[in-house]
């Protein structure tokens, strides 16, 4: 089954390094990017992505706020920050966001884990 | 396993210092003896094993990730006792704690990188840095944790860096939350704050110490004086700032200036008052004083008049006058030419009834008899009494007169100013034992005020007349004592030295003027001014015209006695205005006395109560020798005056206070009636 | 951010962007470990300028007055870093990292080994991070604390090397309610700067895989 993927980060080779893991594990889904927050937002609207993989640091609306934002939109979507920086606050807010921490830079280990995280809450709160 | 390279490098122990070398899976690769004397283990017993295996209790993370660092990435780094406490567990010779310093570096040893760990033992550094920091703090806490000023010390980004427990108390925050503060949130005007401390931090001196208004944690403010100064520490510029709190100082400075200004208002309306006060007090001493003088100067005349009565000088004159008549008329007798012994013999009788008029005038004055002034001419006078003179004086003084011809007329009593000019020419003859010249000298005279001044009169015209002697003149001590009752220059027994004063008081009494010129050696001039009179020559009573029917027929003397002056004065007042010759007695016994004396007395005015004896004995006296005393009396007490039962026969009784008018018809009623 | 005439193009400089980023947020991570709070982070500016650039550039700060901890580096790439920032804040950062209420003078006197201390965190979180990521290992130096102006980091003084490129990254951290801004400089000569390119380049085709551009031109 395919899902798709938006990716939300301001650095264009982060982005392109996340979709090269993601290419190696799910090498059919679709993905889309952003490159700031708000753009992100009228994407999840517009394409109503299945999983979101966004940035902490952005300029402007930071990654955790979006995460929490969009938890509210849709607490099913799958909601990861992904961060070099790994402070036991910061992974601390991604979570009460809503949101999965990865830290950077993205392993495939660690966005699979993701993925069947994510899954298992899905299957849980469908029941 | 790498090799042991205890043995390649044993330079390094007599290093003071520890070497610690691990390979790249962070094992010892090299141990130095320093390292084995502060751990306590050999570096047989280390070799080949990991930080954690040799220390199991070894809590260094940053040690553990310094070293992963330097192997996989190739970093140094520096682990400071300053902000890591013994990452080691490491012992001093002594066995006390040996605090370090450790630096992780990456060793270029292709193809195996490692890591070298060099320890510094920094023991006695940070004892002795502890040491000057507990001294410092002593200090500092002698001074300035326990001021009670605020001392802070602001960096130059404007935040508190260090504050005094004062600054926590005055400000109301916890230490933690003034630590890296805003200063300038902890005054009411920042820009003041901002201007004290800026120019401080920019300025090399203290600056001038300014009053701020600080902000308490709960908005509260308080006034302030701050000091500031600027120093630097290590390479920082900070500003400390010294807050003394004002607010009491302020408050009562501010209640001082305000109970000042209240004080300096009412002090100011205190002034006017007082000023106010003391004209009034100015004018009524005047006017005491004043009424002093004329009481001293009545009580000299008093003093005078009562001794007057006894002037053996005088009398001398007259005596001298008559004996002087009659030895001429004895001798002339003896030369058989009795013929002309009348001329003689009239001059005696003249002088003896001079003699018996001038005892009379003199007590009369002595009573305060009032004088009897005439208008009369001077030149008249003198001519009159030219026989006088000349046998007064004597043979061998000579005598000039020049007087003016058509001379004012002057009002005065004839008798003493006859006695007046009598005086000054026998003291004119006194001062010439050896012979002069006396001349005598009448002039009219306008008196400006300069010359007015001088002779203590007003301003107008003036009849003079000078006497002017030859003889030894007078120094400026006697000039100024002259005119003193019972000042004399003579011998005793050759005068009562009364005559002077006697004239000055008669002089004064005519609202004349006498004036002393006198040169030592070269003689004595004495010149008395009276005033014009303006109407006709031997008018008899014409003064005090007055068509009224209440005015005095024949020169009626009335005698007021009362002890109140102010009722006393009216009065007389009355009297005077009626035409009355009015004397006083301020109580019974001045009364008596001039009732028991041969004075005439036309009408007692009596007040009831007197402080030594009552009105009416008074009148009783009175009338034990005056039978036919008329008697007005005074009382305040209306019940008195209604009920008449003490009044006998031409006795009258009035109320006080009382109408002039009614006074003065009471008055003639009781002396027209029988 | 073009600095396409100091030789990086925009995908260069992204990258390099996030390499610092990554090295950032280690440092960031490492100094949490030393203040014991969380370090809030800006978004790193990065910026590759002249040494006369960077001079103006940090003479537009407030302050004249600069401290600076410095560190070489050498390996393939060799220069020396510097992390700036405004000689009033350096007592915040003491504070923040000494912790506890010490007293003005305690700081004071602290103030240069925990400067030391801390600069050597941030920068080796910082340098290391890089060179991990570029797959070289670099030597880096311990940390010397040294006070100036801006055009005493950046001139030629004594065995200090000039370097032709100053590798500028403004962040902004935030450490118990202070603000301190800083600059992580890395001064490089024109040599380490083309191997750097390089590296970058190396860093992309990894990270990015086969979807990396292919490179159009290099100027």
């Amino acid at each position: 089954m395919s899902s798709k993927v938006l990716i939300v980060d301001d650095s264009k080779l982060a982005r392109m390094g996340v979709m090269k893991v993601l290419r190696e594990l799910h090498p059919d889904w679709e993905s889309v990017e952003a490159s700031n927050a708000d753009d992100a937002f009228k994407l999840v609207k517009q394409s109503l992505p299945d999983y979101v993989l966004m940035d902490y640091n952005m300029p402007g609306k930071d990654g955790i706020a979006l995460a929490a934002e969009l938890h509210e939109l849709d607490a099913n979507m799958g909601i990861a920050v992904i961060s070099a920086n790994q402070q036991l606050e910061v992974i601390k807010r991604a979570r009460a966001a809503g949101a999965i921490f990865l830290p950077k830079p993205l392993t495939e280990k660690a966005l699979a884990g993701f993925f069947a995280m994510t899954a298992e809450e899905r299957n849980r709160t469908e029941k | 396993m790498a090799n042991d390279l205890t043995e390649e490098f044993a330079i390094l122990n007599a290093i003071n210092g520890g070497v610690v070398a691990l390979d790249q899976q962070e094992r010892v690769v090299y141990w130095n003896a320093w390292m084995a004397s502060a751990t306590g283990h050999s570096a047989a017993h280390v070799h080949g094993k990991s930080l954690t295996a040799i220390f199991p209790d070894l809590n260094a993370k940053r040690l553990e990730s310094a070293v992963k660092a330097a192997i996989t990435s190739g970093v140094s780094t520096g682990i400071s006792h300053v902000l890591n406490a013994t990452p080691l567990p490491l012992c001093t010779q002594s066995g006390r704690t040996l605090i370090h310093d450790i630096t992780v570096s990456p060793v270029d040893r292709r193809p195996h990188a490692a890591c070298l760990l060099f320890i510094t033992d920094v023991t006695m550094a940070t004892r002795r840095e502890q040491y000057l920091r507990d001294q410092q703090k002593a200090r500092y806490n002698a001074v300035v944790e326990s001021a009670s000023d605020v001392i802070m010390t602001i960096d130059s980004a404007g935040l508190v860096q260090m504050a005094n427990p004062a600054a926590a108390l005055q400000f109301g925050y916890t230490m933690d939350e003034l630590m890296g503060k805003d200063a300038a949130l902890l005054f009411d005007d920042s820009s003041d704050w901002a201007s004290t401390w800026r120019a401080t931090l920019d300025a090399a001196n203290p600056s001038k110490s300014r009053e701020l208004i600080a902000i308490r944690k709960d908005g509260s403010t308080s006034y302030v004086e701050a000091s500031a100064s600027r120093w630097n520490m290590g390479s920082h510029s900070v500003v400390t700032v010294i807050l003394r709190d004002i607010t009491e100082r302020r408050a009562i400075n501010e209640a001082l200036r305000a109970s000042e200004t209240a004080a300096r208002t009412s002090a100011a309306a205190l002034a006017e008052l007082n000023q106010s006060l003391e004209k009034h007090v100015e004018q009524r001493t005047a006017q005491l004083m004043k009424a002093e003088e004329a009481l001293r100067q009545s009580q000299k005349m008093e003093a005078i008049g009562q001794l007057t009565g006894g002037i053996a000088h005088d009398f001398n004159n007259l005596l001298q006058g008559i004996t002087g008549s009659l030895h001429v008329s004895q001798k002339l007798v003896a030369l058989g030419r009795i013929g002309e012994i009348d001329r003689f013999l009239k001059a005696a009788i003249d002088s003896a009834y001079r003699a018996a008029s001038l005892t009379h005038r003199l007590l009369a004055f002595s009573r305060q008899q009032p004088i009897d002034p005439r208008p009369l001419n001077e030149n008249e006078l003198i001519s009159s009494m030219q026989e006088l003179l000349r046998h007064t004086i004597g043979e061998t003084v000579q005598m000039k007169f020049n007087a003016a011809s058509d001379l004012w007329l002057v009002r005065c009593d004839a008798n003493q100013l006859e006695n007046a000019i009598l005086n000054l020419a026998i003291n004119a003859r006194d001062a010439m034992p050896d012979g002069g010249t006396l001349t005598f000298e009448t002039f009219n005279a306008v008196l400006n005020g300069d010359e007015a001044a001088a002779r203590e009169v007003l301003p107008g015209e003036y009849v003079c007349l000078r006497l002017g002697d030859t003889g030894e003149g007078m120094t400026e001590e006697v000039k100024a004592k002259v005119f003193e009752p019972f000042f004399t220059t003579k011998a005793i027994g050759k005068g009562t030295g009364l005559g002077l004063s006697m004239i000055y008081g008669f002089v004064k009494q005519s609202d004349g003027g006498i004036l002393i010129d006198s040169e030592v050696g070269k003689g004595t001039t004495i010149e008395i001014c009276l005033p014009r009179h303006d109407g006709p020559a031997d008018a008899e009573a014409t003064d005090d015209a007055d068509p009224q029917d209440s005015r005095a027929d024949r020169g009626e003397v009335v005698l007021v006695v009362e002890d109140e002056g102010i009722v006393r004065v009216l009065v007389v007042e009355v009297l005077k205005e009626l035409g009355y010759y009015a004397l006083q007695a301020e109580n019974a016994a001045a009364a008596v006395k001039i009732l028991q004396s041969t004075q005439r007395i036309d009408l007692l005015i009596t007040d009831l109560g007197l402080p030594d004896m009552s009105g009416d004995q008074v009148a009783k006296i009175g009338r034990a020798s005056r039978k036919n005393l008329k008697v007005l009396f005074m009382t305040g007490y209306a019940d008195k005056a209604a009920s008449r039962s003490f009044l006998g026969k031409g006795m009258e009784i009035i109320t006080k206070p009382f109408n002039m008018d009614v006074m003065a018809a009471k008055i003639r009623e009781i002396i027209e009636g029988a | 951010m073009s600095n396409a005439s100091l030789g990086l193009d925009d995908l260069e400089l992204d990258a390099l962007t996030e390499l610092v980023n990554l090295g950032v947020s280690n440092a960031a991570l490492s100094l949490r470990e030393m203040v014991r709070e969380e370090v809030a982070l800006s978004v790193p500016e990065v910026s590759v300028v002249s040494p006369d650039e960077a001079v103006s550039i940090l003479g537009r700060t407030e302050s004249k007055q600069l401290v600076a901890v410095q560190q070489y580096f050498e390996g393939e790439i060799s220069g020396r870093a510097l992390l700036i920032f405004p000689e009033t804040k350096s007592l915040e950062l003491v504070r923040a990292v000494v912790g506890g209420t010490p007293s003005l003078d305690e700081i004071a006197e602290l103030e240069h080994e925990a400067l030391a201390e801390t600069g050597n965190v941030l920068l080796n979180g910082c340098l290391g991070t890089i060179a991990n990521n570029l797959q070289r290992s670099l030597k880096i130096s311990l940390p010397e604390v040294i006070y100036g102006e801006s055009s005493d980091f950046f001139s030629a003084t004594g065995k200090q090397p000039i370097g032709d490129s100053v590798l500028f990254i403004y962040i902004n951290f935030a450490v118990r309610c202070g603000d301190i801004q800083g600059y992580i400089a890395m001064l490089l000569d024109m040599p380490s700067l083309l191997a750097l390119k390089q590296l970058i380049r190396n860093f992309i085709e990894r990270v990015a895989g086969e979807n990396s551009p292919s490179k159009a031109n290099n100027g």
